[in-house]
């Protein structure tokens, strides 16, 4: 019975999806023309980075056993804001990133408030806030459009050095602080104690609700940088920027190793994830396949996920009789 | 043994009491609106208006309905919107591109919703048939069934459909309108089947300890797949009827359906968790929202207020879903003396 | 022969195994195990944890087939491929938590099986209500059969259960550990109940680890000790304590006796009227520096609401606790840890006390991995092992690694997880909430000489238990609990008949 079982298994999870990503590639660059080239993999190379925040964007809720379903609100709100803030009051781009930031943040905290104080169902209030939250943006902006925007910020969605692009570096930079943040912190254990068994946590004098707090608070800071760099690529911020990041903010990560139930977590996981959605929709572009089947691939994606998901617990959790 | 002794007569009206209050209030709400907007705009209630509302009562009522039967099993049917657009396109793309009579195509479309709701529900009973799994499920068919109608339709709508066809939207029986009559007979029959039915009460044990229901011999993965089935099929019926009324079927039928249809049971008194249900409450908290909504339209609330208000009133229906369970369960968990 | 003997043969045989193995993954759960239940007999099925009898359990009520070997019931051979089939040949179980339908009325729990039969079928609603009460009647429960399961007390609840198994007429019942959440009058009301459907040909197997209720109402005994029977069956005149003891574990217990300490000399703990909203009644006490104080009740006596109040993990907390001297407020289980040095290890390990899907690491590493970091905030990884790898060690945790699965860890395993964790922030008062319950013997045995050895190293101990030896053995003072109050406080003197009667006395009189 003495089976490290779970680091294995990630392991094992990771690499499947390393290797698919690979197979998957040189698929496409055998099958489709126009795949390998510096466009399209400098364009791919963005998508996933902006992606690969979306999954961290969720991962870090899934990671207390949660969802948040206004992800995509948030990321759109917390865009528009800023552009206002850059287009409209002419505020200077650091600082509206930073302000920006911090909106995300807030309003992730909210989530994390009315969760944490009123005892309803999570699922129910992030999927009002969505509504909430995206229909008080379009009250104040009388659903605007901001495409006036600094060039210096639109330089952070275009520009790359060394042929990588910036985006792809801001991805890794946040890969990398919350790797230490969730494996090398005591409040990273807490995370994933509180995934794992909250009232566990509590009794062994975990803050069960500050962590709560904390999970959404950081998952609206990611998934309004989501929004802000979505933003700075597209070059114009609308409000539906983010209201089509729901299936894949859950897919990333859980085809990359996090548990739905909670308590697991894999970072790496979630960028690789997120690189084989973003390779396989970039495929069926490639392939010329009507967009509007986009929306059923990405569904039987997320079926997929979950199934392996399920797979993955069932090996897990392996009880003794 | 602790003493919970009531005569049997006055234990009943307890209940019917309980029963009654919740109808009570949301009928009280809605009379308090109807006041409200008949201070603020009298022309609310002219026959035409009224005709309107009915119309788009019954439809939100199907709705609700058809979340009300998962509901109840203790799950959530995020796909029903999409089963309705699905449904939609393919009862008006029969009748329209192909050219098939009324009735087939109608029996066709409500098939399509009939199997949405089997696939729903196999994948949900193969993964454990909980709660989550119904949500993640229905969220991912959603996209494939919203996915399947777009590629279809190619997003245009189909115009052509046959006038007696339409004439189901605008028709009226006794002066009620055929949406309504069709409705209130959908409720009364699933209303009727939940609490004097085998396969209701079943579906309601699964909703109300699924382990309890497993052992008394309930198959669960059956009741499951059942209750997606006749889930699907409202939705489809609901859809039919929508495109009816609007006179061409659009693919963004049922877009806009997901949030409605947690409100209106769960303001009318189902429980969120699973078990209990209440079909009348669902009508009247489809009547509570298309007031609303409506309302804000006579009233020229600007549209970019929609999204904040439903967000809010879903807010609202399960903070009240809460205090009800929590209500019930001070109703009385007496722990009996040593 | 006797003539009680040739009685008893010529009686019919409700329910016979012979030779049943079931072999899982691994493991062997069961191995040539066999039975004999006459009609209107109890029979008490007993043996430590992992012995095998929930295996059994399962085979006999449908939801797992017997590898080899034969069930009969009344001399018909039997085989179940799923709860429906036991339950309509009569075979019936009440297992240990309830499974019942809140939001369904008393009558339609009952017959939820007779409901579920056919999927199409109208359901004559005051029918239903009749026929329950004709078996709410059989079972003496005074209520509405229209009234709503989820209001009624864990006693009802238990009745509406026997009365379900009833209602299909079976005439095999299985009681999983009937009155584990029980209040004492409702086991008593249980068991003459049980003393009374004897009469009618109702035949039980009753599995409990309460040995006083076995010897009270049990005619027969199989023991189960690895997966095998421990003996041949036995009649209840044949045992004494001791005797079963031995079999369940296969050696004489010793009943170690333990010092006697009196130490009133400094109060580590003063507490004065603390209440809460689950433990309503006001309550006072102190616990001495170095003493193992009893908190003993029967169920529902509120100690364990009590103590949540104490750690502050209840609402509205209400009254005065001093630590050492000086007022201390505490509203959270965290700030009981870093306020007051106290630890609560709970009663529920598996949803309050572990993380299941993590190691040993993770699990013991819990409570204090604030104070293992280094000079950049960051974890010592070496450091959160080395923890784990002491309290393996000084716990004796049979583990191959300490990165294993807590879930796969063994009851008496996961509860000395439970008990490192606690340990791991070197508590100075720590609180044992049914430490033992559920636990092998020898496992029992350790966590004991643990316990004892942590009030000589001067740590304050308090240990809820409703198991009255363990409590004799083991505490230095005894506060006595009933309905939520502590009505007796009492010198421990380590002779188990006196203080047996002398608490008892204090929980039957009216104070």
């Amino acid at each position: 019975m003495g089976r490290k079982l779970i680091n294995d298994l990630i392991k094992k999870d990771i690499a499947s999806v390393t290797i698919a990503v690979f197979v998957i590639s040189i698929l496409l660059t055998m099958v489709t023309e126009g795949f390998t080239s510096a466009f399209n993999l400098d364009s791919l190379g963005r998508t996933i980075a902006i992606t690969a925040i979306v999954g961290f964007s969720q991962l870090m809720v899934l990671s207390i056993g949660q969802f948040n379903l206004a992800l995509g609100s948030m990321a759109g709100v917390t865009g528009m804001f800023t552009a206002a803030l850059m287009e409209k009051y002419a505020i200077p781009v650091l600082l509206a990133l930073i302000i920006g930031a911090l909106i995300g943040m807030i309003l992730g905290y909210i989530q994390g408030l009315l969760i944490v104080k009123t005892g309803i169902n999570p699922f129910i209030i992030t999927l009002s806030l969505a509504s909430i939250y995206l229909g008080i943006a379009t009250v104040a902006t009388k659903s605007e459009m901001y495409s006036n925007l600094p060039a210096g910020f639109r330089a952070i969605g275009k520009a790359s050095v060394f042929h990588v692009p910036i985006l792809f570096l801001i991805t890794l930079g946040v890969a990398v602080i919350l790797s230490v943040f969730m494996y090398r912190l005591p409040i990273g254990r807490q995370i994933l104690a509180t995934g794992a068994s909250e009232r566990a946590a509590y009794f062994s004098g975990i803050k069960t609700s500050g962590i709560i707090l904390t999970a959404h608070s950081i998952s609206g800071l990611l998934a309004g940088m989501a929004g802000i760099l979505q933003v700075a690529r597209l070059g114009s911020a609308q409000l539906s920027v983010g209201q089509d990041w729901m299936l894949v903010s859950f897919a990333a990560p859980v085809l990359g190793a996090t548990i739905l139930s909670g308590g697991k977590v894999s970072v790496s996981g979630a960028i690789l994830g997120a690189m084989l959605m973003s390779i396989m929709i970039n495929g069926l572009v490639l392939l010329n396949i009507n967009s509007n089947w986009f929306q059923a691939f990405l569904g039987v994606m997320l079926l997929a996920a979950f199934q392996v998901d399920r797979l993955r617990l069932s090996f897990v959790m392996q009880k003794k009789i | 043994m602790s003493t919970l002794t009531k005569a049997p007569s006055k234990n009943k009206m307890l209940l019917e009491n309980i029963k009654r209050s919740s109808n009570f209030s949301v009928g009280g709400v809605i009379i308090l609106l109807m006041v409200i907007l008949w201070v603020m705009k009298p022309d609310f209630f002219s026959q035409a208006n009224f005709n309107v509302i009915a119309k788009i009562v019954s439809i939100t009522a199907l709705v609700g309905l058809s979340q009300m039967i998962i509901l109840a099993g203790g799950g959530m049917n995020v796909s029903v919107g999409a089963i309705g657009g699905l449904v939609g396109i393919v009862t008006g793309g029969m009748m329209d591109v192909l050219g098939f009579p009324v009735v087939i195509a109608i029996v066709v479309g409500l098939a399509t919703g009939m199997l949405c709701g089997v696939i729903n529900g196999l994948i949900i009973a193969k993964s454990g048939s909980s709660g989550v799994s119904s949500f993640l499920t229905t969220l991912a068919t959603a996209s494939v069934f919203t996915g399947l109608n777009l590629g279809i339709t190619k997003a245009t709508p189909f115009y052509n459909l046959p006038e007696t066809f339409k004439y189901i939207g605008s028709g009226s029986i006794l002066s009620i309108p055929i949406l309504l009559w069709v409705m209130l007979i959908v409720i009364v029959i699933f209303g009727m089947g939940f609490k004097y039915t085998s396969l209701g009460r079943q579906i309601l044990a699964v909703g109300g300890n699924v382990k309890a229901a497993e052992l008394s011999g309930i198959l669960v993965g059956r009741i499951t797949v059942i209750s997606h089935l006749l889930s699907g099929l409202v939705a489809g019926i609901a859809a039919v009827l929508l495109v009816a009324r609007l006179g061409s079927a659009q693919p963004d039928v049922g877009s806009d359906w997901m949030l409605f249809s947690f409100a209106a049971p769960l303001i009318g008194g189902t429980r969120l968790a699973g078990g209990k249900i209440n079909a009348t409450g669902t009508v009247l908290g489809a009547i509570v929202l298309v007031l609303i909504s409506n309302g804000m339209v006579h009233l020229n609330i600007d549209v970019y207020w929609m999204n904040l208000i439903q967000g809010l009133i879903i807010l609202a229906a399960v903070a009240i879903d809460r205090i009800r369970t929590i209500n019930a369960e001070r109703m009385g968990v007496r722990k009996s003396e040593y | 022969m006797n003539i009680e003997e040739i009685k008893m043969n010529e009686e019919r045989i409700a329910l016979e195994l012979k030779n049943i193995t079931k072999i899982f993954p691994g493991v062997k759960a069961l191995s040539n195990v066999s039975l004999k239940m006459r009609e209107g007999e109890v029979h008490a099925l007993m043996g430590e944890n992992g012995a095998g009898k929930s295996t059994l359990i399962r085979i006999l009520s449908g939801v797992h087939a017997q590898d080899e070997g034969t069930v009969s019931v009344f001399g018909e051979q039997v085989h179940f491929n799923n709860p429906r089939e036991a339950f309509f040949k009569g075979i019936n179980v009440v297992h240990q938590e309830r499974n019942l339908v809140p939001t369904f009325s008393v009558a339609e729990n009952i017959l939820l099986e007779k409901i579920s039969e056919k999927a199409i079928s109208l359901i004559d609603r005051e029918k239903i209500f009749q026929e329950a009460q004709e078996f709410m009647n059989m079972v003496g429960l005074d209520i509405s059969p229209r009234q709503r399961v989820e209001n009624l007390s864990a006693g009802q609840k238990q009745m509406i259960e026997i009365a379900k198994a009833l209602s299909s007429r079976a005439k095999i019942i299985l009681l999983d550990e009937p009155t584990a959440s029980l209040s004492l009058k409702e086991a008593d009301a249980l068991l003459a109940i049980i003393r009374q459907l004897k009469k009618q040909g109702v035949s039980f197997l009753y599995v409990s680890h309460k040995l006083e209720e076995v010897f009270q109402i049990a005619d027969m005994v199989t023991v189960l000790r690895d997966g095998q029977n421990a003996g041949p069956e036995k009649t209840i005149k044949e045992l004494d304590r001791s005797k079963l003891i031995e079999m369940m574990v296969g050696r004489t217990q010793n009943i170690k006796k333990l010092e006697i300490r009196n130490l009133r000399k400094e109060a580590v703990l003063e507490v004065n009227d603390l209440s809460s909203k689950k433990s309503p009644m006001k309550n006072s006490f102190k616990l001495y520096k170095g003493e193992i104080l009893g908190w003993y009740g029967l169920v529902g006596a509120g100690r364990t609401e009590l103590a949540k109040a104490l750690i502050g993990a209840e609402a509205s907390i209400a009254g005065e606790v001093l630590l050492n001297g000086k007022m201390v407020k505490i509203r959270s289980v965290a700030e009981a840890i870093k306020k007051a040095r106290m630890v609560y290890v709970t009663e529920n390990r598996q949803e309050e006390g572990l993380f299941l899907s993590h190691s040993i690491t993770r699990n013991v590493a819990a409570s204090m991995w604030k104070k293992i970091c280094n000079r950049f905030f960051m974890l010592d990884l070496e450091e959160e092992k080395k923890v784990a790898e002491y309290y393996k060690q000084k716990l004796e945790i049979r583990t191959p690694s300490i990165e294993q699965l807590v879930a796969n860890l063994s009851g008496g395993n996961k509860q000395k997880v439970c008990i490192a964790k606690g340990l791991s922030v070197k508590p100075e008062i720590l609180i044992f909430d049914e430490p033992t319950v559920g636990i092998d013997i020898k496992t029992k045995s350790e966590i004991h000489d643990l316990i004892s050895n942590l009030a000589y190293e001067g740590i304050s101990i308090i240990v809820i238990s409703s198991d009255m030896p363990e409590i004799v053995q083991l505490v230095d003072r005894i506060l006595v609990f009933k309905n939520g109050q502590i009505c007796g406080e009492l010198q421990n003197c380590k002779d188990y008949d006196p203080m047996s009667r002398n608490i008892m006395d204090h929980i039957f009189s009216k104070i």
